[in-house]
């Protein structure tokens, strides 16, 4: 079974994230956090083998969750997923330890190949 | 059986949307489409109840669009979405002819009363929105520089303070360069700004980019 928690501040992109996923794989277990603080808790609370989240939330962003789940967990993936384009800020949030920047312009066409390459290596 | 389309050139936000409109009515057909062209024949040739229109899509403004859509088909509710915060945008939708401003940060909230109140017949109206109103129909000549402009040239005025230039502006509004630079002009004398710089600090200052 896949284990990924989703993190989103704006429920109907949690929900089409998820629709998304279920369209592409099977044996699926998803969680869903509405900010960073959450994200961590749920993170550090449980066994998982990816995290999507987007870049800018309320209550604990996404990048300072991202850092600490990488402190925590260093071998969990993560992508970060932002409506920011991707050439001002990819490198940042490389650099801060994520396994891949997707911008939400090109998200429908990038989050499965992106997916399906980490989880590969 | 209720027919709802939804135009948001994001398919994460479509499929989002669509989700929470079908646990909400599971019989519906919910349709969705990416841009202003295909939304417009989309209209013309279907019996769509509702549209939900996101107002920022490639090759037209949705602003653009509800004017083509109120056209084409004048009795179908179009409720307008939008990452834009609705003190400043709402307005402008709802004279345009839009039955309802959602704005994405509480559309989750929002979007399934918004739905049950055009299906009603009525308009959808926030809080925030109706207090807008009511101040401007209180001081009708207090007008802001923003709200001199035409439907258009706010368009032009949004993406010139965002840092566009002409001839992106006029890729991506599918005008002629010469065009967008006669809309400039207007702005700049309208609201008695003197430079694209200034057009920039005026939209950061009232929230509208």
């Amino acid at each position: 079974m896949l284990r990924i928690i989703i993190a989103d501040d704006h429920v109907h992109i949690r929900k089409g994230i998820v629709q998304l996923l279920e369209e592409e794989f099977d044996n699926l277990y998803i969680e869903e956090a509405g900010n960073g603080e959450e994200l961590f808790s749920k993170v550090s609370s449980g066994s998982w083998d990816l995290v999507i989240s987007d870049m800018v939330m309320p209550g604990g962003n996404g990048l300072e969750a991202l850092r600490r789940i990488k402190q925590d967990r260093k071998d969990l993936p993560v992508i970060i997923v932002s409506t920011y384009p991707a050439d001002q800020y990819k490198s940042r949030v490389m650099e801060a330890g994520a396994d891949d920047f997707i911008s939400k312009d090109t998200f429908f066409n990038q989050l499965i190949p992106s997916i399906r390459r980490i989880l590969k290596s | 059986m209720l027919n709802i389309l939804i135009a948001d050139d994001h398919a994460v936000v479509r499929k989002g949307l669509k989700q929470i409109l079908l646990e909400e009515y599971p019989s519906a057909n919910v349709g969705e489409v990416a841009d202003a062209e295909t939304l417009v024949a989309q209209v013309m040739n279907n019996g769509w109840d509702i549209v939900i229109c996101d107002m920022n899509m490639p090759g037209r403004s949705g602003l653009d669009a509800l004017s083509q859509l109120k056209q084409v088909a004048p009795n179908v509710p179009v409720l307008i979405m939008s990452m834009y915060p609705e003190d400043q945008y709402a307005l402008r939708v709802l004279k345009a002819g839009a039955a309802g401003y959602l704005g994405k940060e509480t559309i989750h909230d929002d979007i399934i009363k918004a739905v049950q109140t055009v299906l009603l017949g009525k308009k959808f109206i926030t809080p925030t929105v109706a207090e807008r109103l009511a101040n401007a129909y209180r001081d009708d000549s207090g007008q802001q520089p923003h709200e001199l402009l035409s439907d258009r040239e706010f368009d032009v005025f949004k993406l010139l303070a965002a840092g566009k230039s002409v001839s992106e502006i006029a890729g991506q509004l599918s005008l002629s360069s010469t065009t967008v630079s006669t809309y400039r002009a207007r702005i700049i004398e309208k609201m008695n700004l003197r430079s694209n710089a200034a057009l920039t600090r005026y939209a950061i200052e009232k929230g509208i980019i």
